[in-house]
């Protein structure tokens, strides 16, 4: 029988440096520091002796951090064989933000103990220490007490030495996750016994009287309960008791956040993900939510941040070469393995490039390594699994995967004759991640993949497009993997590599009309060095390395597809594509960064330097942003940089593009500033100006020397020229309330105009997604344990449109062809949505089930999308996006 | 790629559409095909570049004829363009040196290619700046619009025939490409050879008549598509009525019946049924018959 206790966390001593980060001076050198209090919530009994601590001369505005997430070592179960026991005292160095970043064992007892003390301290959270009332880092001394206790916890008093008595024991799970209970107060009344659960939710008496006792346990959050149970003389009684979360603390949950170095990060959590109404708990569709994120409409999936320029999505600091399923209703990773997301508007670091809009970066969690979890899931569109848990003492692994099943629904849906589906629209997708962690290493193996899908067949094609008809095919898939291995070579030197794969294809094909096949191979290289030079100095140097062997074959009959700012094209076209070449790109960029802390002045001056093969062009881009907190809470930020990106594949393609284009280039330039009102409630005002240079765009005229004739009256349409230019600028607002217990949700507005120039005379348009006004409401309250409401409001001004002025018969194909006005002269109605969204939670002993009504478009706003037209272009009538759509949702975990 | 990805992400969200005049209800003047007779020419490079060998086959004449709804007071232009820009960019000519309007008008127009370049021979002075050298081709010179920066010249050129045609004031435009090869080998192709439209059941208002394509079969040419794959044409035939309906407006290969649902106008005394017969695919062949129904 094991019988173990840990003891609880004591804070012992604050030994403290204000205004000077990690790598400070060594606790023993400080004198050491008040006592803290410990945490209200911890249990207090039986703890280990608290050492005595002699009060340092602390100096004037001086506030000690103090405990807001106490987290209890586990006691190994290898030290129960050895019966170690020990204290164990741990030198925390906790940030700005209260969060651990360093841990290191002062007073060893035991490896075994160490190591348990250690991974409880990394997820201790504090309120940070304050000098003069601002936020600073400190190193603490953290005691872990480990005792062994061989057999009973509470022995009841013997009231007659005659009286037969037993053992009670038991253990306290919550109700649904089946997780250990620790700290809650377990009480025989009429015994005048008590004892506290330990970190695995364990209690035990004994020597208790033969007979019936009541047993009562107490806690804040879980509720009261009595239960009676009979001891046997000589025996031991094991009972066991899952207690359901009645009630709500007042504590934030903390999210690990991360110390900000960028002007503008802003960081969706899991939890945000999973109940934001309107996305169906997808991950990238909440993205849309935030400030400087353009809203697409329905279906569409780009990524539009600050007016424009692509923007990468990456997985672990790898992109993804396809981060939505079809119709932008899910992204290609599974949401419940991502820890957050951070989004980057503009202005990002050095290490991120080769976009000029903005970056979204994906961070996976670590696998869970207690027990087995995992959850089977379904909606509307897909059904997915999930499985996670331990491997080996150091190791995790998560296994995801996700179908949609239009494909079945449609099987035996009724269809028009003339229009049969082989396979409907159908996604795939899954992860395979395992993690490994021992001292200063970790190890993280990823493999993904992806795969949409479209097949049907056209048997009468519409009366005013005969040529479409025959087999329609489309599809996206890709596979790969990447492995990432963390080394802590000591307190101030940490490298990373990540490597890798991706195999990604294409195939599209329009009857016999048209069939296009991209095939691409791409191995990705990042090296990051990080190291701290000095007190508040850090450097950052890295290498980002992809290479791409491409294959891209096009034919048939059409136009290339229309650029930003351009209407029409299309399939059936007289108009002839012909490409069929093989490319090998190896584009490799290094890039440096300092973050230089000066007393409360963060500055991080950075540079990248990216060459691109294929197109035999090289760029050094400076970058440098500055965060300045004015008082405690209060930070003015401001930065700027260069950004280049290069042509996109398709448009430096022989026969089709120009092999002769450069990289676009942007500034981005913005200012802003962060407050804190409480810990849960923050404002941060951005605004921003961009301006791109060197656009790619299309050529109308053969003026230019450098216009391949071959694509320009070959067929395919005038070819590119980089000789656009355009500019953004704006304010965001973002006043946002963080994942509590029982309440979040933001209001995001974002000010803006974005234009462009298409060629050299030409006048100012507006860009495509260039949306005045776009107001974000999100809210999302727990009424209860067991019941949520949340709501998304958005009021979006509508995206520019280009008026169809006219058309030409096209004889050749018997189609007509539209003839554009002015480029964005016209802007669609303001849009507007509600949606609604309820969750239902029902807890069972060993699982919970959660189910959801995701209602969008409440109201059933009657929102344009374009118009519709007649053959010949002459009548119109508006085009709107989805009505009122409820969705459904199921998700049992364990 | 990601525009792409765009693109096919509309691929399923296909919805009903509003309820417009049919495609095939031919109720107001418009353009229902351009015929080109021949659909393409085939002319020896030698001929532009002076460096003839031998016997050389001159180009024939191409005989064009707009079909239509009847109409009056219609003014006809017809325009000839060597180089054209694409459906994006409205098919506007790349300079007016390269555009000259035929001696034409009505509906018919013919064009002598031979005689059109030699028009703008004359007219254009020099070479679009960007449009290259004119470098060598197997030995020989390009003409200037034909050649290409990296020495070689355009294979096949589009000759576009544009119809500007309307009432004045209301003026619609059609386009028709012809191509030439330059490839004195190529065997040209030929329109299809549609010889009337067969009428079945009695004609009366309100009711059902059924229409069928009489179309020679021996007119469908075999074909090297682009991706080099030998293929029969596949014949389509675009259906067309000034009133009633048809059921479908579009058959395709050995499907040459459709029907019409005749109008219940007691005003109208016939109804005019056309048949544009494709031969389909990439080809640009076409021919159409006429036929008019009295209404009983």
């Amino acid at each position: 029988m094991r019988n173990r206790r840990t003891s609880l966390a004591l804070l012992v001593g604050a030994l403290f440096t204000p205004g000077v980060g990690w790598g400070q001076t060594p606790a023993e050198e400080a004198p050491p520091a008040e006592e803290a209090p410990p945490a209200e919530e911890a249990p207090p009994a039986e703890e280990a002796p608290a050492e005595e601590a002699v009060a340092p001369a602390l100096p004037d505005g001086f506030e000690p951090p103090r405990l807001l997430q106490e987290v209890q070592a586990a006691y190994p179960p290898e030290a129960q064989a050895e019966k170690l026991a020990g204290d164990v005292v741990l030198q925390l160095t906790v940030d700005e933000e209260g969060a651990v970043s360093e841990a290191a064992v002062v007073q060893s007892a035991h490896p075994l103990l160490d190591q348990a003390a250690l991974e409880a301290g990394f997820q201790l959270v504090f309120e940070p220490a304050k000098m003069n009332g601002e936020p600073v880092p400190v190193q603490l001394n953290y005691r872990y007490g480990f005792t062994y206790v061989e057999e009973k916890v509470e022995v009841a008093a013997p009231v007659d030495e005659e009286q037969p008595t037993g053992t009670l024991e038991g253990r306290l799970y919550e109700r649904g996750s089946v997780d250990p209970l620790p700290g809650v107060r377990v009480i025989l009344r009429e015994l005048e016994l008590e004892t506290f659960s330990d970190a695995e939710g364990r209690f035990r008496f004994e020597a208790v009287p033969a007979g019936p006792v009541i047993i009562a346990i107490e806690d804040d959050v879980y509720g009261d309960l009595e239960d009676e149970e009979v001891i046997q003389a000589g025996e031991a009684v094991e009972v066991t008791y899952r207690l359901e979360k009645e009630s709500f603390g007042d504590r934030i949950q903390v999210f690990g956040k991360r110390p900000k170095k960028e002007v503008v990060r802003r960081t969706i959590t899991v939890e945000e993900i999973r109940t934001i109404p309107g996305t169906n708990g997808d991950a990238l569709g909440v993205v849309q939510n935030l400030p400087g994120v353009a809203r697409t409409p329905f279906g569409q999936t780009d990524l539009i941040l600050r007016g424009g320029g692509n923007t990468q999505a990456f997985l672990n600091q790898q992109p993804i070469p396809i981060p939505f399923h079809f119709g932008g209703v899910r992204s290609t990773v599974a949401s419940a393995l991502i820890e957050s997301i951070d989004v980057y508007p503009g202005n990002f670091d050095p290490e991120y490039g080769r976009v000029s809009g903005g970056i979204v970066d994906i961070r996976l969690r670590e696998p869970r390594t207690d027990r087995l979890h995992g959850y089977v899931e379904a909606d509307f569109f897909d059904a997915g699994v999930l499985v996670e848990g331990p491997v080996g003492d150091n190791g995790g692994f998560a296994i995801a995967l996700r179908r949609s099943y239009f494909d079945v629904l449609l099987a035996n849906a009724p269809l028009p004759s003339s229009f049969s589906i082989t396979t409907a629209p159908r996604w795939y997708d899954g992860q395979i991640l395992y993690e490994y962690k021992k001292g200063g290493h970790r190890l993280r193996a990823l493999a993904y993949g992806s795969s949409d899908q479209f097949e049907s067949i056209i048997e009468e094609p519409p009366e005013q497009n005969t040529l479409i008809r025959g087999d329609a095919v489309a599809k996206l898939e890709w596979v790969g993997g990447q492995v990432e291995h963390t080394w802590d070579l000591d307190e101030t030197v940490q490298h990373t590599l990540n490597v890798a794969y991706l195999l990604s294809g294409i195939e599209f094909g329009v009857g016999e009309i048209f069939r296009l096949d991209f095939l691409f191979h791409e191995l990705y290289i990042r090296d990051t060095l990080r190291a701290t030079l000095d007190d508040g100095l850090d450097l950052r140097l890295g290498m980002d390395v992809v290479n791409r062997w491409a294959s891209i074959g096009a034919l048939g009959a059409a136009t290339g597809p229309p650029r930003e700012g351009e209407t029409g094209g299309g399939f059936g076209s007289d108009e002839t594509v012909s490409i069929d070449y093989d490319d090998f790109e190896a584009n490799c960029a290094l890039f440096g960064a300092l973050e230089w802390k000066l007393g409360p002045v963060l500055l991080v001056p950075g540079v990248r330097f990216d060459v691109f093969s294929t197109i035999d062009d090289y760029r050094l881009q400076p970058r440098f942003s500055a965060r300045w907190e004015v008082t405690e809470g209060t930070v003015v930020k401001a930065g700027v940089g260069r950004y280049v990106e290069p042509p996109e594949g398709q448009d430096t393609a022989p026969g089709f593009g120009n092999p002769n284009l450069v990289a676009e280039d942007s500034l981005h330039y913005s200012v802003g500033f962060e407050q804190d009102f409480t810990d849960a409630i923050n404002l941060d005002v951005s605004v921003y100006y961009k301006t791109f240079d060197e656009l790619v765009t299309r050529a109308q005229s053969i003026d230019a020397a450098s216009v391949d004739p071959s694509a320009a009256f070959g067929g395919t349409g005038p070819s590119l020229l980089n000789q656009g230019e355009g500019r953004a600028y704006g304010l965001e607002f973002l006043l946002r309330h963080d994942f509590s217990d029982r309440v979040f949700g933001w209001i995001s507005y974002t000010l803006q105009r974005s234009e462009r120039r298409d060629r050299p005379g030409e006048d100012w348009r507006l860009f495509d997604f260039d949306q005045t006004h776009n107001l974000v409401l999100i809210g999302q309250y727990k009424l209860t344990p067991k019941w949520s409401l949340g709501f998304r409001f958005r009021v979006v001004s509508g995206n520019p449109d280009t008026p169809i002025v006219d058309a030409v018969f096209d004889a050749n194909t018997g189609t007509y062809v539209s003839i554009a006005g002015e480029a964005n002269s016209t802007r669609q109605p303001t849009f507007n949505q509600l949606d609604i969204r309820v969750d239902r939670e029902w807890v069972f002993d060993t699982w919970r089930l959660i189910g959801y009504l995701d209602l969008r478009n409440a109201l059933n706003a009657a929102n344009a999308a374009g118009f519709q037209y007649n053959y010949d272009y002459t009548q119109r009538t508006r085009a709107f996006e989805i009505p009122i759509f409820p969705s459904f949702g199921l998700r049992g975990e364990f | 790629m990601r525009r792409l990805a765009l693109i096919i992400g509309f691929v399923g969200l296909v919805g009903c559409g509003p309820e417009f005049d049919p495609f095939h209800l031919a109720n107001k003047f418009r353009i229902l095909t351009i015929k080109t007779e021949p659909p393409e020419l085939v002319l020896d490079p030698g001929l532009l570049t002076g460096e003839i060998t031998g016997p050389v086959t001159l180009p024939p004449p191409v005989e064009m004829t707009a079909l239509h709804p009847p109409a009056d007071g219609i003014r006809w232009r017809w325009d000839v363009c060597l180089l054209s820009l694409d459906s994006l960019n409205g098919f506007q000519c790349v300079t007016p040196e390269l555009e000259v309007t035929l001696p034409s008008t009505d509906d018919t127009a013919t064009l002598d290619l031979l005689q059109v370049l030699t028009a703008i021979a004359g007219d254009f002075g020099g070479i679009p700046d960007g449009m290259g050298g004119a470098d060598a081709m197997d030995g020989a010179a390009c003409p200037p619009f034909l050649a290409l920066p990296d020495g070689s010249c355009l294979g096949r050129l589009d000759v576009q025939v544009k119809v500007t045609a309307g009432p004045p004031g209301e003026e619609i435009v059609a386009v028709r490409k012809v191509p030439v090869y330059f490839d004195a080998e190529r065997e040209p192709n030929r329109n299809p050879d549609v010889t009337g439209i067969t009428v079945t059941g009695d004609p009366v208002r309100g009711g059902e008549i059924t229409l069928t394509a009489e179309l020679d079969d021996a007119s469908l040419e075999t074909f090297v598509n682009l991706s080099g794959d030998t293929r029969t044409e596949r014949p389509v035939m675009s259906w067309f009525t000034t009133a009633g309906e048809l059921q479908p407006g579009a058959t395709f290969d050995d499907d040459r019946d459709t029907t019409l649902v005749l109008p219940t106008d007691e005003t109208l005394d016939t109804v005019e049924v056309y048949v544009v017969v494709r031969d389909g695919d990439e080809r640009r062949g076409i021919d159409f018959e006429t036929v008019s129904i009295t209404l009983e």
